[in-house]
């Protein structure tokens, strides 16, 4: 469950992510949820646009990335991500609505799975979790 | 009666007019196997233009003049002929024979049987053979062994192209030399062939060599596309070296035609209800037979299941097209209902985890914790946004309900037009400023100074509206501007929306007004919707007897939305 321990809520900033995704709600959402834990949060609006940013040299220690996205989508931003030798290993957690895509997920190299509306929790701890593990 | 019987059957005279009246063939061999005695009706079967001509040939000659097969097509052996079996003594079973004059011409069937005649002493004396030509019978029971097997094929696949060519397969030999099945795919639309068969391979090519050169003329007053418009099926019972060359195609065109040996043919139309989907085509070749109201019939019934295949495939496409257009919308809904439920559960959360770790702090005052203003107004904002964006969903949602339903009501009301579409723009722009939409995108909007005004359902309008322009702005290119222009004359009002964007292709200017239709343009590049946004705007548009279209350049030239509405 939550984990208590005390964390700092600003200022500190513990770790680097990067939020892809087309939805203006949904990277502010993040984006706050994200930056209350003290974490930097790096926005994308689509696949292109982060990749972008990342051969551009921006580090994160895990990408969350959306499926249904224009010009690049979350599919084809994985491969990207997996056949680029200076971005291969960044883990990367998907976020979607239809469970259906979820065992697809992880064969194209999903570290985690967050389902919508996504669990503050889950979120907090894929986060945690993957970022740790880097 | 003048004519005594026992008269005729004393003189050999009596007795050949007789024999020459029976239809079936009769000969007489005798036992060294030379034909003796032939009746008239015998003559044809073995090619032989008189009697004498036939009594005078030597057996090798006979039988020169004749290919003979059994039922399957086999080279039927010499010995096992019911007359060489009777001269040997035996009583030989009739048997079934195929047999055609050699080189060309008409396949016919007969049943032989052939009896011994024996004198005194019991020995062979001569034997008697007779021909009863069962062609009639076997071509019946062909076709019928045909239909069958037709229909069986036609209703064990929803695939109705091969099954067609199954089919067309099935009634070569069975009931014509070539077989052409053409299908319409749809109003209006040229034939298109699905299958062409003939045993030969070289001859399927010839013809496909025809087709490509001379391909038939869609306008002539005969022929498969006339067969198909006028639902009239074309008999040729005997296609004349004048009709070919009659087709005016030249040299060339009638050296083909004639290499692949024509001679009559015809063609039904496959009819199914009140719709015309295709047309079947058998052709009269080298068997030579020829074609008359029997094989029409056979024809006939072929299309009446054929059609009925094709029906029922297109309608199981149809189901199923629709099926997928279903599942395709319901996966597009609950991704377009679960973005803003995530906000709103997102920020709830939120909130519960700041309060509560504020709570528990040692510093904290009891129930009393602080949180920055703008935080919990961000979030409060979000969350109502969101909100809203559901509710839009769900009354679009129950629009396509009542729209598929026909229980759309519209709730009319006395409007100025300019205003309603002044609080579109600002929702939009209110929409940018969330950063909605590509950047840059400028609306300029041009309203006329006087009111226009009419008795409409202000909301359903509103949302109409809303689609188109934040249609334009989700698909404009960046740094573009949206031209939004609001005008009445002639007791109709127009709003037209012309953007720079990404542009629709040209054959599917229609289909984004199609339920679940979206252009392939914006399917392909991801962009979320329920693609029933202009479905619905055009029924509400329609309701009000007005009238909306998009117009485009194409791909990357940007679009035009016009809509018309009958002012008052």
């Amino acid at each position: 469950m939550v984990n208590v321990r005390p964390q700092p809520e600003r200022g500190h900033v513990t770790h680097t992510v990067l939020v892809v995704d087309d939805e203006p709600a949904i990277r502010q959402l993040l984006d706050d949820l994200l930056s209350a834990e003290g974490h930097a949060v790096l926005s994308a609006t689509d696949g292109r646009n982060a990749l972008d940013k990342l051969r551009a040299g921006v580090r994160p220690c895990v990408i969350l990335l959306d499926l249904m996205m224009p010009l690049l989508d979350g599919w084809q931003t994985a491969q990207q991500l997996r056949s680029d030798p200076e971005l291969r290993s960044i883990p990367f957690a998907v976020i979607a609505a239809n469970p259906r895509y979820e065992a697809d997920a992880y064969r194209m190299g999903a570290a985690a799975w967050l389902g919508k509306p996504v669990e503050i929790d889950a979120l907090l701890e894929t986060v945690e979790h993957l970022c740790q593990a880097a | 009666m003048g004519i005594d019987a026992q008269e005729i059957f004393r003189s050999r005279e009596g007795l050949d007019a007789v024999l020459d009246h029976v239809t079936d063939g009769v000969t007489v061999q005798d036992p060294a196997g030379r034909i003796v005695y032939a009746n008239r009706a015998a003559l044809p079967a073995i090619g032989f233009e008189s009697v004498e001509e036939l009594l005078r040939a030597p057996t090798a000659e006979v039988l020169r003049r004749f290919e003979l097969f059994d039922e399957a097509g086999k080279p039927f052996p010499l010995d096992q002929l019911p007359g060489r079996r009777a001269l040997a003594g035996e009583a030989p079973p009739p048997v079934i024979v195929r047999y055609r004059p050699a080189g060309a011409g008409e396949e016919r069937y007969a049943r032989v049987t052939a009896r011994p005649i024996r004198g005194v002493e019991g020995t062979v004396e001569y034997v008697v053979n007779t021909f009863h030509d069962i062609t009639e019978l076997k071509r019946g029971e062909q076709a019928l062994r045909f239909l069958v097997g037709a229909g069986v094929a036609l209703s064990t696949s929803l695939d109705y192209e091969a099954t067609l060519r199954t089919v067309a397969r099935l009634a070569v030999p069975a009931v014509a030399d070539w077989c052409v099945i053409d299908v319409v795919d749809g109003e209006g639309e040229s034939p298109r062939r699905v299958a062409v068969w003939h045993r030969d391979p070289a001859k399927r090519e010839l013809a496909a060599d025809l087709q490509a050169r001379f391909p038939s003329d869609p306008d002539a007053n005969h022929g498969v596309a006339e067969v198909i418009r006028t639902r009239q099926p074309e008999v040729v019972s005997e296609l004349t070296s004048e009709q070919i060359s009659g087709t005016g195609r030249g040299p060339e065109h009638e050296r083909l035609v004639a290499s692949l040996g024509l001679r009559s043919y015809i063609i039904v139309p496959l009819i199914a209800g009140d719709r015309t989907v295709g047309a079947i085509t058998l052709v009269a070749a080298e068997s030579g037979r020829r074609f008359g109201p029997h094989e029409l019939t056979i024809a006939e019934l072929l299309a009446r299941r054929a059609a009925l295949a094709v029906e029922n495939s297109r309608l199981y496409r149809e189901a199923e097209e629709a099926v997928k257009a279903r599942d395709s919308f319901l996966a597009m809904a609950a991704h377009e209902l679960l973005t803003p439920l995530t906000v709103v559960r997102g920020y709830s959360q939120g909130l519960v985890r700041l309060v509560e770790r504020r709570r528990d702090q040692p510093a904290a005052g009891g129930d009393t914790i602080t949180i920055e203003a703008d935080r919990l107004l961000r979030g409060a904002h979000n969350v109502d946004a969101s909100a809203q964006r559901l509710t839009r969903l769900i009354h679009e949602l129950l629009d396509i309900s009542r729209l598929q339903q026909g229980a759309l009501e519209l709730d009319r009301a006395q409007l100025d037009l300019r205003e309603l579409v002044g609080g579109v723009i600002d929702s939009a722009r209110g929409q940018q400023a969330e950063g909605r939409y590509p950047a840059g995108i400028r609306v300029r909007a041009s309203l006329p100074d006087a009111p226009i005004v009419g008795t409409w359902d202000g909301a359903r309008l509103e949302h109409v509206l809303f689609n188109v322009l934040d249609n334009a702005m989700k698909y404009s290119l960046p740094e573009t501007e949206i031209a939004v222009e609001v005008k009445a004359a002639d007791e109709v009002a127009s709003i037209s929306v012309v953007d720079q964007g990404i542009g629709i292709p040209a054959d599917q200017l229609e289909a984004i007004f199609e339920p679940f239709g979206r252009a392939s343009n914006v399917a392909n590049a991801g962009f979320p919707g329920f693609g029933m946004g202009l479905a619905i705007g055009r029924e509400i548009v329609q309701r009000h007897g007005g009238s909306i279209v998009a117009e485009s350049d194409g791909p990357g030239r940007g679009a035009r939305m016009t809509l018309q509405l009958p002012v008052g």
